[in-house]
Order: C-alpha cells, then structure tokens, then sequence
C-alpha cells in the first residue's frame, strides 16, 4: 500500500485506485484536480452552482472511467478533454444561455446568431473544419482563434482575453468583430462553398 | 489519432508538442498541422490554459472560488465518493467482474424461459421498480422524486415527461443521457412535475437508441434531491 498519497504521482494514484479501489486515493485525486475544473466549468457557466453541479458530474465521470484511462498520456490532458467535452455538451444543450453571451458586431447593432448558426450547421453537417480552413485563409490566426472560441465554444470577450493572452478586454472585441466581417463575407461570397 | 479527432493529431501529442516532447520528426509534422489547422491551435491553447487555470486570481475572485470550495466538499461527500464507493464495489473482484458479465445472460435465459412458458401477445413492460439505476444496488435510498415516463419501450417520441414528487421543490432539472452516459439534455428551472417535449428536444432523441432520464430537485441552496434514473427507447 502506498504510504504517502500526497507525494504519489497522478498516475500512481490512477493505478492505486484501479488496482486496490483505495478510496483514499480517490479523495486525493479529487483534491488535487477540483479546483481547476471548477474553474474550467465557471468559465462557461459563469454560475457558481451551476459550476459546482457540472463539476461534480464531470468528476463522476472520471472516476467512473478510470479504467480506461491510458497510462502512457497525462492524466490532467485526459481530465481537460472530459471537462471540455462535458462542458461544450451541457452548454450546447443550453443554447439561449450561449446566446446571451455572444457580442454584436457594432455597440449599436442588435445581436445577429449568424455566426453561432453557420459553425453550428457545419459542425452537424462534419463540415466544420472545411469551413475553418477557408476562414484560416482569410483571417489571422488570432482572429480566427477568437472567433472560434466565442461563436463555437460560447466564451465571453474576458474568457478570450485569459486563454489568447490578449492585452485587454478591447482587443480581443476587435478581434472577435474584425473576424466575424470575414466570416460573413466568406460565407456570403465564393470564398467557401459547403458542400 | 484518436476517434473524435480522426484527421488531427491526438491530443497527447499535442501536449507532448507543446512540452517539446515530440521527436524531430513529429514536431515538424505537427508545426506544418498547426499552421493550418485553427481546432488544433485552440485545441493546445485551451489546454494551456486548463493547466494553468488555478493560478488565474481574477478568476479565483469572480467565481467566488472560497464559497464554491465548501459546496463541492459538500457535494463530494454525498454525490460523487458514494458513486466511486459503489463503482469500486462493482468492480473490486475478478469473480464481481465475471458474475456482471453473467448477469445479463441470465436475466436473458429467465427472460427467454418466462416468454416461451407464457403468451407471447402479450407485451412486456418494464416494471418501475426493477428498471436499471444509475445508483446501482446500494443501501436503500429514501426516494423524494420518482420519474413516471416516459419509460421502456416506446413507439413513438414521447409527447411529455412527468415525475411525482414527495415534497414541492423550488424548481426540477430534467437531464436526458445516452446509453454511455453521455449528457443529451438538460433543462432547469422547471415549475411544474412535467415538462411538454418540444420539437429541439424532439429532434435530438433518436429512434432505435436507449436513453436514460432522471430529475433533480432544487429548494434554495441546499443539495438537489436526484430521482432514481429511468430508460426509455422509441421504436425504430
């Protein structure tokens, strides 16, 4: 039995938990990865309980499918994909919460979901990424990036500014509006055809 | 590659590229990928980000992350070690792993025997208390919030899903899974013990595949009271 749980890698833990089921380790694992997927879940939620609510399930997830984590990756790349994953599904679930988020164009505009439709629409038609190496064509890769995080992914401007490391919250707005002129000449022109 | 990622490279590797792990080779390769590719780009971003999160203070501070510490070492304790509990149980002894592998041929052959002794127009409807649980076979549990239907086998989509209640809760949250536990739907904030199926919802259940279903009970901050979890499956 492993003595020290607390200097155990996580991998060790992984094993411990799987091999022996010593909840032990499972407490420790827990400790050791809530507050970021917490944080991971606030940052689409932007709700406290909900935030906890979808933390605990994703944890519920993991733990129920240690088994077939791969002892060869990472176990925190493996948590992120599970956190990313359920959080998309439970936001993608929840579209009129995403909607609120999602920027107009102009400050005087009203809010247009063009955008958020047509990533939305190839995405169910497996076209996405047909249509994201065409807008690769026309928008610099930070745009894009932007772009994808807030129409695709429901980030908020502030969210953008943490994960592309912009200076501030304006230019990453820039960012977000100068892309979706882009997008929506690509899709009206002949730029991008989906099939 | 992965399953979901079939014409990216597999995360694993994009985490070994951002470690600058990669051999020589693949990190070329995965350079002239990323260059294109802007799923990938984010893909490595975002998991720079996960990695890093916790030492964000802003964040820290916006999300109340003192107050949410003490709700999920609340919630660990009566939702999440209970389900690892059972789910190690489960899974403790190679004889527990043989005897689940076994279970369902004998439910099967006592299932086979009961048809061919009995009449075969009639239909059978699984019984309410013996549907299969997510909470598995525990210690009894007092059940608050029981899901009425949809439930078993269905020929068409259903129309509404309605559940009873012991006590009244504030508010109820639907969540419909997939046969693997995936989340398909959710819906909080509902007033009443039913909820009318609209035509998203209805789009998004799929003929021939089984879900699961189940209701959550919310009265002020205390911890929602989960129903049991029913399945359903619509005619093909």
């Amino acid at each position: 039995m492993y003595r020290d749980l607390r200097s155990a890698t996580d991998e060790t833990l992984v094993a411990i938990l799987v091999e022996q089921g010593d909840e032990n380790a499972c407490d420790e694992l827990y400790g050791r990865y809530q507050q970021k997927v917490y944080l991971w879940c606030y940052s689409y939620t932007h709700d406290i309980d909900e935030a906890v609510d979808c933390t605990q399930e994703i944890f519920i997830r993991i733990f129920r499918s240690l088994g077939s984590f791969r002892g060869g990756a990472r176990l925190s790349t493996w948590i992120y994909q599970i956190a990313r994953n359920h959080c998309l599904s439970r936001l993608s679930n929840r579209r009129h919460q995403w909607r609120q988020r999602l920027l107009p164009i102009e400050d005087h505009d009203a809010v247009d979901h063009s955008c958020s439709d047509s990533l939305r629409d190839a995405e169910l038609k497996g076209q996405l990424d047909h249509l994201l190496q065409a807008a690769n064509r026309t928008m610099k890769p930070q745009e894009l990036e932007a772009f994808v995080l807030h129409y695709r992914d429901g980030f908020t401007v502030k969210e953008i500014t943490r994960t592309l490391g912009c200076q501030n919250v304006s230019g990453a707005r820039t960012l977000i509006q100068g892309a979706r002129r882009k997008f929506q000449r690509l899709i009206a022109g002949k730029e991008y055809q989906g099939d | 590659m992965t399953d979901q990622r079939r014409d990216h490279p597999a995360i694993e590797q994009l985490a070994d590229h951002a470690a600058g792990k990669l051999d020589p080779d693949d990190q070329t390769t995965v350079d002239r990928h990323l260059q294109q590719c802007v799923t990938c780009r984010l893909e490595m971003q975002q998991l720079a980000r996960f990695e890093s999160i916790d030492e964000d203070n802003e964040l820290l501070d916006d999300s109340q992350w003192n107050r949410a510490r003490f709700m999920l070492e609340a919630g660990y304790r009566t939702r999440v070690r209970p389900v690892v509990t059972e789910s190690l149980r489960r899974e403790g002894s190679p004889r527990a792993r043989v005897l689940r592998w076994l279970a369902p041929v004998a439910v099967a052959a006592v299932l086979t025997v009961a048809l061919l002794s009995s009449n075969l127009d009639r239909q059978i409807v699984p019984r309410h208390d013996t549907v299969d649980t997510l909470r598995g076979g525990g210690d009894p549990v007092e059940v608050v919030i029981s899901p009425e239907g949809p439930q078993g086998d269905l020929a068409q989509a259903p129309a509404r899903f309605e559940w009873r209640s012991r006590l009244d809760f504030e508010s109820y949250t639907l969540e419909i899974f997939s046969a693997a536990l995936e989340p398909v739907y959710r819906q909080g904030g509902l007033q009443e013990k039913a909820m009318a199926v609209e035509d998203s919802l209805r789009l998004l259940l799929k003929p021939g595949e089984t879900y699961l279903w189940s209701v959550k009970g919310h009265t002020g901050l205390s911890e929602p009271q989960i129903s049991e979890t029913i399945w359903f499956k619509i005619a093909p």
